[in-house]
């Protein structure tokens, strides 16, 4: 299986480096969470939303990355199956990320304006954090990026552009949902390790959904 | 990724117009004047500011808001409920307590939000979150829920795993009493959405609606569309009736004083309450339709028509007046369009033709009297029958009876004498029920299962709801059974007398008028109309019922329509009649000038017959009808006095011409209304009568052809 060993070592490249950009869209968009989650508390304030809107373009960008991959992995029809599979693993969890990155863009839109810094920063809530408490970011700092951000969009902006995305995505790929299968079991005892991925056929457990 | 349910329309929250009035005060409590002072947590080692006494929330609001302390400590147990605030201390039990316990502000990305409910993912990151940080740390429920997520969102799972992951290291490379903090509001957070069991979910809201409350009206844009529906519902708004306040007042104490003796609350009740006393005689005497009612009842009936007519004893009663004043139709009309509204509606089609047919239709048997417009608007409307079809002519009716009958009513002798039966019943002794009451409950508590010595009355439950239906269905079809149109048996003996005294061939040249047999045909035929009226006792007549699928419905009395009046609203639709029974046979063809229903009496037909040829020929209903009518293409006109002699001849012939399993002397009955004309004009009175359908609704094509 020469031949088919090079083409998939290709490819699980591609799935591979799809998997460390969806880490790292993870990690863009917790910090992103909890950044949104101090705002209108007492660690409010130019700073914060400032770093917000940081961390909101480098996951943005993470995200363009990854979708432009997914997409072109996919398109690639002779993935072997396994690729295949985890191509469309990654593809639900990228959408899954965007979700919830786009729900919190909504949140701080919304917690932005009953905040707004027209109005002097009043009524902060004290809720018992300080501010400049960020997490170092030594590690998630690309060499070599730029330093600003291309373009500083306001909040709009940015929920209109993942909201495109989101459909965007949604419409390119036919994935159905059910088809994809957790790799981690749920046990409440713990992480168990990735167990290989499952069974092609497992459909989910029915609801009459529609993918969203 | 998520998955939705299907939209089913209904998907909005309602509006929580508190929730942004708690948030208004929250901020002001931040004010450092006037706001409440903060004091220092002091967990372990670490300070963490920005604590607050429940005590000093609630002195707080209390100077705000000017309130009493019992609000007060409500309303700031809301806040602590709906998570605005939580508890420091214990942080499971979310309530103000007003002593020193600690308490902090949540930070507003947690704030209860109408716009979003709080997220199922959420939670399943919350919740891994915690297992990461302390295995088998979940609580018994959280436990549950996790396991339900994991089935519910699959699909997602390594993605939830994957960012509580995240999210927990984000947080572990905060300070620590930062990470406390965070802690504590998350947690603080759930506890409020996902409420523990036991534990009252106070953001329960209900259904969702489904109409987004959040959808911003006022920045619609402005299309026609829009414009024309504001103008619509505005039109409608300035049409609506107003009544002075001091009118409606006064209406209202009206109604209370006059009615405030029959208010069991006010006014007690006689016997006695069944409620208190166990005793359910009050309801055996005021059935539905009971044999005495009492005299409260009978009493009230006099108050306004609504009341009599609300009440089926006093309808029923009312519905004896009526008989006598040969207006029971009215009645009857009204309880059949009830029937409509109110019943069955997979037979609304059927219901509404059977009342066209008894009621509405010219010729109908109970015709009742309805101005020409109303009539135009129910028989258009009868084209699509649904329940309220025949409301235009049941408020005719109505207002019929109660400005005309009711009055009457009340001073008729059948109302004094229900008045004078009336029975007032005794009020029970109550005391000793309560104390056998009494005494039977302390005696099976303590003796449970046996019998009590005393013998207690038992309770009786009431008759099943189904048992009073049935009844109440076999009582109106023996009334329908029984019920002799008074109208019929009148003209009837009118018939009879009028006979009697013309000779046998006095109208013949009459006959050459302008008379169609289809045109006699009309108004006999009104036994075929009654399809369904209950059944009837077949007259005492030697004809045989006919064609098996008409059932043996028509009355006693021959079918004599309101002709007996001759201006009696006969139309085209007349022949129509004929069909109605007609349509039911093979061929559509009736005889055409009686129907073949079974049980009229051949006497009464003759002289039905004999009172057609004599009394309208010249009416001018008739004459109306005649271009409908060909000529007669044979003249075959016989004199009326070859009658009897054509009977047995012809009645083979007609019986093999019909097709329909009849004896002779259902033909022979038939016959001689239109032995002068022959058999062609039967054939052509066939054709008129199978021409249409009883309704004028359907059909149309056929309403087209001329006889």
């Amino acid at each position: 299986m020469a031949p088919g060993r090079g083409d998939a070592c290709g490819t699980r490249g591609v799935a591979q480096t799809c998997a460390a950009a969806q880490a790292a869209l993870c990690k863009a968009t917790a910090g992103h969470r909890q950044l949104v989650l101090q705002l209108g508390g007492s660690a409010d304030g130019p700073w914060l939303r400032e770093e917000r809107r940081r961390r909101s373009a480098e996951a943005r960008e993470l995200s363009a990355g990854l979708r432009s991959a997914l997409l072109a992995g996919l398109r690639q029809a002779p993935a072997s199956t396994e690729e295949r599979r985890e191509l469309e693993r990654l593809w639900v969890l990228f959408l899954s990320s965007l979700e919830l990155f786009l729900q919190d863009l909504c949140r701080a839109h919304h917690l932005c304006q009953l905040f707004s810094a027209q109005r002097g920063g009043a009524a902060l809530l004290r809720t018992g954090l300080g501010g400049r408490g960020l997490p170092s970011r030594k590690g998630s700092r690309r060499g070599g990026g730029p330093v600003q951000p291309p373009a500083a969009l306001c909040l709009e902006e940015e929920i209109e552009q993942v909201r495109a995305t989101l459909a965007e995505m949604e419409s390119r790929a036919n994935i159905p949902l059910w088809t994809v299968e957790a790799t981690q079991s749920a046990g409440t005892g713990g992480t168990a390790a990735p167990t290989a991925g499952g069974a092609w056929g497992g459909p989910h457990a029915g609801h009459c959904c529609r993918v969203l | 990724m998520t998955v939705t349910r299907l939209d089913q329309g209904q998907r909005h929250r309602p509006r929580m117009a508190f929730l942004k009035k708690i948030e208004a005060l929250m901020m002001e409590m931040q004010n450092p004047d006037m706001g409440i002072k903060m004091q220092t947590q002091r967990v372990m080692i670490t300070n963490i500011p920005h604590a607050v006494a429940g005590n000093d929330i609630l002195q707080w609001i209390l100077q705000r808001l000017q309130i009493t302390e019992e609000e007060a400590l409500h309303l700031g147990d809301l806040f602590v409920k709906y998570g605005y605030i939580y508890p420091l201390q214990e942080p499971k039990n979310l309530t103000l307590k007003t002593d020193g316990s600690l308490y902090r502000f949540q930070t507003p990305y947690f704030w209860p939000a109408q716009s979003w409910p709080a997220d199922d993912t959420d939670y399943a990151i919350y919740l891994a979150k915690k297992n990461i940080k302390r295995k088998g740390i979940l609580e018994e429920y959280e436990k549950e829920h996790y396991n339900m997520l994991n089935q519910k969102i699959n699909y997602k799972w390594d993605f939830v795993i994957m960012q509580a992951k995240e999210q927990y290291k984000a947080g572990k490379e905060r300070k620590k009493a930062d990470r406390y903090a965070l802690d504590c509001q998350e947690r603080a957070y759930w506890l409020v959405n996902r409420t523990p069991p036991g534990v009252l979910d106070v953001l329960e809201y209900g259904l969702d609606r489904v109409t987004n409350p959040n959808e911003n009206k006022v920045n619609q844009k402005k299309t026609m569309d829009v414009y024309r529906r504001e103008i619509m519902y505005y039109q409608q708004a300035i049409m609506k009736s107003r009544v002075k306040s001091s009118v409606s007042l006064g209406g209202l104490v009206k109604y209370s004083e006059q009615f405030l003796s029959n208010d069991p609350i006010l006014s007690g009740c006689l016997p006695s309450n069944p409620w208190i006393t166990d005793d359910p005689e009050f309801w055996d005497l005021n059935a539905k339709l009971v044999e005495i009612p009492t005299r409260m009842r009978v009493e009230r009936w006099a108050f306004n028509f609504s009341e009599l007519i609300r009440d089926p004893k006093g309808r029923q009663n009312f519905q004896l007046f009526l008989k006598k004043e040969f207006s029971g139709e009215n009645l009857s009309f009204w309880e059949a369009c009830e029937d409509l509204k109110y019943g069955d509606q997979s037979k609304v089609k059927e219901k509404a033709e059977e009342i066209y047919k008894l009621f509405l239709a010219p010729g109908a048997r109970r015709w009742i009297n309805i101005d020409g417009t109303t009539m135009g608007i129910t028989v258009k409307g009868l084209k699509h029958p649904h329940r309220y079809v025949l409301d235009a002519a049941q408020t005719h009716i109505y207002m019929l009876m109660k400005k005309d009958s009711y009055g009457r009513y009340l001073k008729s002798p059948i109302y004094k004498e229900m008045l004078a039966k009336a029975v007032v019943p005794q009020e029970t002794v109550k005391k000793r029920q309560v104390k056998l009451d009494c005494l039977f409950w302390i005696h099976n508590t303590q003796h449970p299962g046996s019998s009590f010595p005393f013998g207690r009355r038992h309770l009786r439950s009431s008759p099943s709801p189904v048992i009073l239906r049935q009844q109440e269905e076999e009582a109106k079809a023996k009334e329908a059974a029984t019920t002799v149109d008074i109208t019929q048996v009148m003209s009837k003996l009118d018939r009879r007398s009028q006979l009697k005294k013309e000779p046998p061939n006095g109208s013949n040249g009459k006959f050459c008028s302008a008379v169609r047999p289809c045109h006699l045909a009309s108004p006999v035929p009104r036994p075929a109309v009654y399809a369904g009226t209950g059944t009837l006792p077949p007259p005492p007549a030697c004809l045989p019922p006919g064609p098996s699928s008409l059932p043996p419905a028509s009355p006693g009395p021959p079918a004599l329509p309101h002709s007996t009046a001759c201006p009696s609203p006969i139309s085209v639709a007349l022949d129509s009649t004929t069909g109605a029974e007609r349509e039911r046979e093979p061929q559509g063809a009736g005889p055409g000038p009686f129907p073949s229903s079974g049980g009229k009496s051949r006497v009464a037909a003759l002289s039905f017959g004999r009172f057609l040829k004599r009394g309208c020929w010249t009416s001018p209903v008739f004459a109306t009808l005649s271009p409908k009518c060909p000529a007669l293409p044979h003249g075959k006109v016989q004199p009326l006095g070859e009658r009897e002699r054509r009977l047995r001849p012809d009645a083979k012939a007609v019986s093999s011409f019909f097709q329909i399993k009849m004896d002779a002397p259902l033909e022979s009955r038939i016959y001689p209304i239109d032995s002068k004309e022959g058999e062609d004009n039967r054939h052509r009175a066939r054709k008129d009568s199978a021409k249409e359908v009883i309704c004028p609704w359907e059909n149309p094509t056929e309403e087209g052809r001329a006889g």
